[in-house]
């Protein structure tokens, strides 16, 4: 099965919420059951995805080359002649959380747990050449890249929300922020980013990257006003959860093969097509929900995880 | 055997019921705003500094802050038991006690901001 990686990087708070919480927060985001991080759903993703390259129904009906790569990357409705798409993206984890920093910010903070399931779905999906997981198990110290003046660092201490470390220079955090940077912020147009990345990254102890992933969400109180007195509606207030703004998130995209009507499949080398023609520009999305007060602008980059 | 949620959502129920028994009117307003507000305060601030301010506005925050400090009581954290215990403790814990503290924390503000809600109308 030909496969992608594809990375999100958040630009405005995201929220692909749950419906309804029965915490503090009364709009929370979707979380992993195992580990509560955030993550974005790949059903998040599909439609918009979609979306972004017009495949509305109509042209999606047409008989034309463009209609029929549209229904073979994102699937036809209809009761006789339906078919899924061939693109399947799978749920987005958490990479890197961007938390709020005494020096340089903000820090792009991952932890050994997070990178060791990066690594390991990274290596299933055949890439090679991966960095070493950093050790840690220290919980007052954090690994940022060696190959980089952090900006973080301020006299050996690095200061993350209202949490104190001593700051920690380390060989695989530097290789790990060094290829993450590349598949983010690829190009030359990106070049600054990558240096900011570089100089930003850090790991966390797992124990408070846990944490920060519950708390280091932004939560924003929203109202209703009334029309008539022009204050708060009755009951009418309640909190939001969203991802912040900065957040790094990774996944894969797979072409497999679809049986469209009289069972004729996609050969491998239309799956490589497929995927050339969806899954390779940089696109601008709109994910989530409450995309009228500006939540879930989103960077979607695919990398190759072939070298 | 009972699980920590049970033993919070006892000590929240009759902290509640109890302070809602004694306040009526505006003061039992305040009450829920600040115990809807707070959880918030804690997520958006960390747990020190939604203490400290907590004291610092004595006068709506002490009667919630007392109940907060009963429910982590409750839930097995002796040394927290009162608000000084809690003000202290929020300051001088090492990091895996602030993260264990403030996640105990959330949860105890939760379950009282739950009965609060509940309990508004009797």
């Amino acid at each position: 099965m030909a496969t992608k990686l594809y990375w999100l990087h958040t630009l405005s708070p995201t929220h692909v919420g749950t419906g309804r919480g029965i915490g503090y927060i009364d709009l929370p985001v979707q979380r992993d059951k195992v580990t509560n991080w955030p993550l974005i759903p790949g059903s998040a993703i599909k439609g918009v995805w979609a979306d972004y390259y017009g495949a509305t129904d109509k042209k999606r009906d047409g008989d034309d080359e463009g209609a029929r790569w549209l229904r073979a990357a994102f699937g036809k409705g209809g009761d006789d002649s339906s078919n899924a798409g061939s693109l399947i993206p799978t749920d987005a984890r958490l990479v890197c959380l961007p938390v709020r920093s005494f020096r340089g910010t903000f820090a792009w903070c991952a932890s050994p747990m997070a990178l060791r399931m990066l690594h390991r779905d990274l290596a299933l999906a055949g890439v090679g050449n991966l960095p070493l997981i950093p050790a840690l198990d220290v919980e007052t110290t954090v690994l940022h890249p060696s190959q980089a003046a952090s900006a973080l660092v301020d006299e050996h201490r690095i200061y993350l929300e209202d949490l104190d470390f001593t700051a920690q220079s380390n060989d695989e955090a530097g290789d790990w922020a060094n290829q993450i940077a590349k598949w983010v912020f690829p190009g030359d147009a990106n070049k600054d980013w990558r240096t900011a990345f570089m100089k930003r990254f850090a790991v966390l102890p797992d124990s408070v990257f846990d944490y920060l992933t519950e708390t280091g969400t932004e939560v924003t109180a929203r109202v209703r006003i009334d029309d008539d007195s022009k204050t708060v509606a009755t009951g009418q207030l309640w909190n939001e959860e969203s991802l912040p703004v900065e957040t790094i998130l990774a996944g894969f995209v797979a072409c497999d093969r679809v049986y469209a009507r009289g069972g004729t499949a996609i050969n491998q080398d239309d799956q490589d097509d497929v995927l050339n023609r969806f899954a390779s520009e940089t696109m601008n999305l709109q994910i989530g929900g409450k995309a009228t007060v500006g939540r879930g602008r989103v960077r979607c980059v695919f990398a190759s995880v072939k070298g | 055997m009972r699980t920590n949620s049970q033993k919070m959502a006892q000590a929240a129920y009759t902290a509640v019921a109890q302070t809602f028994d004694e306040l009526h009117g505006k003061e039992r307003d305040k009450y829920l705003t600040v115990s809807r507000g707070f959880p918030t305060l804690v997520h958006a601030c960390g747990l020190a500094q939604a203490v400290a301010f907590a004291r610092a506005k004595q006068n709506d925050y002490e009667r919630y802050m007392k109940d907060l400090a009963e429910v982590l009581g409750a839930a097995g954290n002796d040394d927290v038991a009162t608000v000084d215990g809690l003000d202290h403790a929020s300051r001088n814990e090492p990091v895996s006690g602030y993260l264990r503290l403030s996640r105990t924390a959330l949860q105890s503000a939760n379950w009282i901001k739950r009965y609060a809600e509940a309990l508004k109308e009797d």
